[in-house]
């Protein structure tokens, strides 16, 4: 995983996420102008409803006193507009803005790359998706734009505390520099729980998922004992994290608000005093201590906004170093791939993940055009990872591939991936129509090459059973599938696909013998005229195959035809446990 | 069809085009400023000194000479104590001659050294609130 490993300040997070502003900049400029004159109100309406008091309490004039008013209810009553107005900009802004950032998240998870999709967290990639885009946006307007108008309002809240009092003025600007400090220290410590946090979520989602996923293996195993405690621990190192993390957020939130309320009594003294000794009118004692309370919860919220802030920048680092892992972009192959014959070269290949023990070493051979090649091996020797690099999931670090002639890193992903088809033992099927999920390879397949498809996979009977036919609905909200009609909706989607290279992984693993039998039985008709790589355990399947590679630590130790490795081989009959005495039978 | 025609243009209105958004802030800010533009409010000056009787006439006599722009004042030794409304009328240089609604009221600063707030301009509303911030001097 090529992460990039600068921290996010405050201006690189606003840079990175200024790109998804510009998109909707036009929306942004209302909302912060709807705030800036909320914050002009905020100022202006504590200094009318002072003059008007002192208006009516000293003066008596209740002709002036009317005026104001009114220019006071008018502007409520604009106010109470504005607020819809902005807040209808903000829901705007709330799900586009996130909208766009969820986009390219997704993007990137679909052509990130494999070796980070095997090695990232179900959780945290489900929080990549869902949740930060949503922190995303909640700092862009609570951390910049209310930040902006806040620091603001509290410079112009100053300015007229001075012009009233420069004695109150003075005192006033020591809270804010204290109560910053005190924020600034605490921050800090917030942001490295909250790291801690989400990192501990993100793997406690992650194990959830899995176990959810096989919570019918668990049962069987009668492994329920064990995957409770495993629970039990999870939550319980959850529990402490969220404690502590609540507790140090609690704690910090406290001392800045006990600060807070003793430099707040200092200057009720000070207002008391002045107001009893005739310094300050009624009017002005209210306007002084509505400003008052506006500094200190504007300071109070912008303290809290900067240690949300330090949370927040933590989910910014995550969603842009996932938008910055490698991906498939990197892939500088730019020809089209013609397949015309089927034959895969493969040339001293050798590979590793992450620089460890090299998963293929030396790898050589050739399957011929036409032909069905089986590769065979322990677990672990490498099987599934050529398969992968065959597809390009991978590039060999040391060596190359052929596919007639043309080298597959020259190649375009597209097409590589759309003359090579593969089957595995895992057939994807998502919630929809059989139909939808038969068109997953090929959208534009028209309604023949379906039923032909559906004909020549042997899903025809299955098929007139259903009441809807191919508008079936499969998955969790309509029909189950066997193991072998999953497969056969697999053969129907490379039909329809129609590549010239199909790479069966694994795929009858699961099956019965009688289904097997039945699914080989559709791969004869599939595999004529393409080429194949069958990677499997089950001798049925190599003996479908004209020869067989026979694969250790990553190495081609023998080939040849499946009959004569069997007959030759005592390595290749241990693989699949075969009695001396069977071989001729 | 109706209704969602018109949650179209409501959505159109209020969120995606700006139209409406910068005429209301327009109407909002020239509806204030007209108004607070058209509100006028005094503006006072305070002068200190000494109320002496003669016969029944409360005289003020005051350091310096007082700008007179509606014959009338405010008296006060404490503002937040007791504050009344009186009539003043130049009869010298730095003698004013006092008239309260209720003579009585004046009686009680009778030879004290007094404040005197006495309007000497009218201002805007925008003025006062803008650039005095509510102070009345």
């Amino acid at each position: 995983m090529n992460k990039q490993n600068n921290t996010l300040g405050y201006f690189s997070a606003i840079k990175f996420l200024g790109k998804y502003i510009k998109k909707h900049k036009r929306n942004f400029i209302m909302f912060y102008f709807g705030w800036f004159f909320d914050t002009v109100l905020t100022l202006i309406m504590p200094i009318m409803l002072g003059v008007m008091i002192d208006e009516i309490v000293y003066y008596k004039d209740v002709n002036t006193f009317l005026h104001i008013s009114l220019v006071f209810v008018v502007m409520s009553v604009f106010s109470c507009i504005l607020y819809f107005l902005i807040y209808a900009q903000h829901s705007y802004l709330m799900n586009m803005y996130t909208y766009d950032i969820k986009n390219d998240v997704f993007k990137q998870l679909m052509s990130a790359d494999s070796q980070y999709m095997s090695d990232a967290s179900t959780g945290d990639i489900i929080n990549n998706l869902q949740y930060y885009p949503s922190e995303c946006m909640h700092f862009v307007i609570r951390d910049i734009i209310h930040n902006i108008n806040g620091i603001l309002i509290l410079v112009l809240y100053t300015v007229y505390v001075f012009v009233i009092s420069w004695q109150i003025g003075l005192l006033m600007l020591v809270i804010v520099p204290v109560s910053v400090i005190i924020s600034k220290l605490f921050g800090t410590k917030i942001r490295r729980y909250g790291d801690k946090q989400r990192k501990y979520y993100g793997i406690y989602i992650s194990w959830l998922l899995e176990m959810l996923s096989a919570l019918r293996d668990i049962r069987l195993l009668g492994a329920e004992k064990k995957t409770s405690k495993t629970f039990v621990h999870n939550n319980k190192k959850l529990y402490d994290i969220n404690i502590k993390a609540g507790l140090s957020n609690i704690t910090s939130s406290n001392i800045i608000t006990g600060t807070t309320l003793i430099l707040q009594l200092s200057i009720f003294v000070v207002i008391s005093y002045f107001t009893s000794k005739g310094i300050l009118s009624i009017g002005l004692f209210t306007i002084i201590m509505s400003y008052y309370m506006g500094m200190t919860s504007t300071v109070s919220r912008l303290s809290s906004e900067y240690l949300d802030m330090k949370n927040r920048l933590s989910f910014f680092q995550r969603i842009f170093d996932f938008l910055h892992i490698k991906n498939e972009k990197i892939w500088t192959g730019k020809k089209e791939l013609q397949v015309t014959n089927g034959e895969i070269h493969i040339e001293n290949i050798s590979f590793s993940y992450k620089n460890e023990t090299p998963v293929l070493k030396d790898f050589s051979f050739t399957a011929h055009a036409g032909k069905h090649t089986a590769l065979v091996g322990k677990s672990g020797c490498g099987k599934t990872t050529f398969a992968y690099m065959l597809i390009g999931f991978y590039q060999p670090q040391i060596g190359y591939i052929e596919i007639d002639g043309q080298r597959l890193t020259d190649c375009s992903l597209k097409s590589i991936r759309q003359n090579i088809g593969i089957i595995q033992q895992d057939v994807l099927i998502f919630d929809g129509s059989i139909k939808d999920n038969l068109l997953l390879g090929n959208p534009k397949a028209t309604e023949e090459m379906i039923d032909s498809a559906c004909k020549r996979a042997g899903l025809t009977e299955f098929l007139a059973a259903l009441p809807d036919g191919l508008e079936t609905i499969l998955g969790k909200n309509g029909v189950g599938l066997s193991g072998g009609q999953r497969q056969r909706v697999s053969i129907a989607r490379i039909y329809i696909k129609d590549p010239k290279i199909i790479i069966f992984d694994e795929a009858t693993s699961s099956l019965d013998s009688e289904t097997e039998e039945q699914i080989h039985e559709a791969w004869k008709k599939v595999l004529l005229g393409r080429t194949s790589i069958v990677i499997t355990h089950r001798q049925s399947s190599v003996m479908l195959c004209d020869y067989a590679v026979h694969m250790e630590n990553g190495q081609v130790i023998e080939t040849g035809t499946p009959q004569e490795l069997l007959e030759n081989s005592k390595s290749f009959r241990t693989l699949f446990a075969v009695k001396e005495n069977e071989i001729y039978a | 069809m109706n209704n969602k025609k018109f949650s179209n243009r409501y959505n159109r209105i209020t969120t995606k085009t700006p139209a409406f958004f910068i005429l209301f802030i327009f109407v909002g800010i020239s509806l204030f400023l007209y108004l607070a533009l058209k509100t006028k409010v005094d503006v006072t000056q305070t002068y200190r000194g000494n109320i002496t009787k003669s016969g029944s006439i409360y005289e003020l006599k005051t350091d310096t000479n007082i700008t007179l722009f509606k014959n009338s004042g405010f008296i006060y030794i404490n503002k937040n104590a007791k504050m009344i409304k009186v009539s003043i009328k130049e009869k010298s240089f730095d003698i004013y001659i006092l008239t309260a609604n209720r003579a009585m009221d004046l009686s009680i600063f009778t030879g004290q050294k007094v404040n005197v707030e006495v309007p000497y301009k009218s201002v805007s509303l925008l003025k006062k609130v803008f650039l005095q911030g509510g102070k009345n001097s």
